[in-house]
């Protein structure tokens, strides 16, 4: 048995107007994976390969040691996905859905169904159609927790929630990771949600991996720093600075490897630090987003 | 393990358009009890009609509203969430609606023919019957492989315009051919050449369109 919960390495998937290029990552069991980046970045198809919903032109796909394609019956076996626009049938209950699904997982769970119900406030009897879009995600949610499968992949799955329906939903999720053998990928481009469960996060922008950490090393990492500089001088290029803005005698200096020397290099080469900002993991995911663009496009 | 999943998305599929194949069957009884019992060519004629309307619709009811809603609505997400491939999900839907298309038809067909039975009706109609109904089937078959195999509700929506359109003009063709025109009013069912090599080509066809479909299915790389 593996202990890592997703391994990918060198994945492409390439169509027309949009390639994934060139993913390797790794989640170990126990671990939440925040995958974060803008609209159409990639992370949907990213998942969607790991479903095997989708193919890899290149490249190896394991799921809980499973080989995707090619072993992807065994390895749903204990796979739980959701995503955001997924839909279950419209005229079916919420309790036909549950003992349909019920019938094929002998892993079902049914008296914690039970207390997902009274949790999410869902009534069996309801008809999927007359639901409100925040308990049609609780229901597919609660359909899928119920299974306990032992990687959960979440496709943007808080996307259109309301702030108490996001919060359920990730409490839920955060109970999950009490068994430690649970791993789960979340994919959203809402950092709030991914800062609070998640332990690893990785950027994509633009079918490219660009940064992934655990969530300290990313807060401890990152820093903007407000200079002041002398008239006419130009701040020097240091490693670990993505981006310098510059206005007059003020400047604005961001980066992902702070440290004590930055800010005495700086003072060494005449600049006066007047205040260093730690930055939430929104300003970090921007910086690192366009920083990667500018590096690409250089 | 896994055959019974696949039994039981077919199952499923049986349990939610189980309200269509009822209706398609009460419908299409009574379409014949008209035809049977109206007593007049004008009543006949209404019935047969309906009747075929009533086939149509089940078609198209049936893979417009599983098949392909089910790929728009993105219910498949949910399905293709369960231990099952892409190519066991294609596979159930396609023996699903294939049972769910048939059961209907073939005891509404034989309905008919008993109605021909036991009206004073020329028995010679009874190919004709046969050629046009076998053609209903054949566009079952090539709607259910397009959307199945395809993702573009253009090509579906061609293939029920030409479907519906192309009925016509069999049915025009058929009367025109002199040997089934002058068949179709005699006392019995006579099994021309140009009756048998339209059955054969519908029957082709349809085994063909089917299995078109699975092959594209099974070298798909993107199920979405």
């Amino acid at each position: 048995m593996t202990d890592l919960a997703i391994e990918l390495e060198g994945v492409s998937k390439a169509y027309r107007f949009f390639a994934l290029n060139d993913v390797s990552l790794t989640l170990p069991c126990g671990q939440i994976m925040g995958l974060v980046g803008p609209n159409g970045a990639g992370k949907s198809t990213l998942i969607r390969i790991l479903m095997s919903l989708i193919h890899q032109d290149r490249g190896q796909v394991r799921v809980l040691g499973r080989s995707m394609p090619e072993e992807q019956v065994a390895a749903k076996w204990q796979i739980g996905y959701v995503s955001e626009d997924m839909r279950l049938y419209g005229y079916g209950t919420l309790g036909w859905h549950m003992r349909f699904v019920a019938s094929i997982y002998p892993s079902w769970d049914a008296p914690y169904a039970q207390t997902l119900l009274k949790r999410f406030n869902l009534r069996t009897e309801q008809q999927i159609k007359s639901l409100s879009h925040g308990e049609r995600a609780k229901a597919t949610l609660l359909l899928m927790l119920a299974r306990r499968p032992r990687l959960l992949l979440l496709d943007e799955p808080t996307t259109g929630l309301d702030p108490v329906a996001r919060h359920e939903m990730l409490v839920e999720l955060m109970d999950v990771l009490r068994d430690e053998r649970r791993a789960i990928l979340f994919s959203s481009h809402n950092t709030q949600d991914v800062e609070q469960i998640s332990d690893q996060i990785t950027f994509i922008d633009r079918g490219r991996i660009i940064d992934s950490s655990d969530k300290e090393t990313f807060i401890e990492h990152w820093r903007r720093l407000k200079l002041e500089v002398p008239g006419g001088f130009t701040l020097p290029s240091f490693a670990g600075v993505v981006d310098v803005s510059q206005s007059g005698h003020i400047a604005t200096v961001t980066t992902n490897a702070y440290s004590d020397e930055l800010v005495r290099a700086y003072g060494n080469a005449g600049a006066t630090v007047h205040e260093v900002q730690r930055m939430t993991l929104e300003e970090i995911f921007v910086a690192n987003v366009m920083a990667s663009r500018k590096e690409r496009a250089s | 393990m896994n055959r019974s999943v696949v039994t039981r998305l077919i199952l499923k599929d049986f349990y939610l358009q189980w309200p269509l194949l009822a209706g398609s069957l009460v419908l299409g009884f009574a379409m014949l009890a008209i035809a049977l019992f109206g007593g007049g060519p004008i009543t006949f004629y209404v019935g047969s009609v309906s009747f075929l309307c009533v086939l149509i619709l089940l078609n198209v009811f049936l893979v417009s509203g599983t098949v392909a809603q089910e790929k728009k609505d993105r219910v498949m997400l949910f399905v293709l969430s369960l231990p099952v491939s892409t190519t066991q999900y294609a596979v159930s839907k396609m023996v699903s609606s294939l049972l769910a298309f048939l059961i209907p038809f073939c005891l509404l067909g034989a309905a008919a023919l008993l109605v021909i039975g036991l009206r004073p009706i020329p028995h010679g109609l009874i190919p004709l019957t046969m050629a046009v109904m076998m053609y209903v089937c054949l566009y079952f078959c090539i709607f259910l492989g397009v959307a199945l195999a395809g993702d573009s509700a253009l090509w579906n929506t061609i293939v029920m315009i030409f479907g519906n359109v192309l009925l016509n003009f069999l049915i025009t063709w058929l009367l025109t051919r002199p040997s089934i025109a002058l068949a179709s009013k005699g006392p019995v069912a006579i099994w021309s050449p140009e009756i048998l090599a339209s059955l054969a080509v519908e029957i082709l066809g349809s085994v063909v369109a089917l299995a078109a479909a699975l092959w594209v299915i099974f070298r798909k790389k993107d199920f979405l």
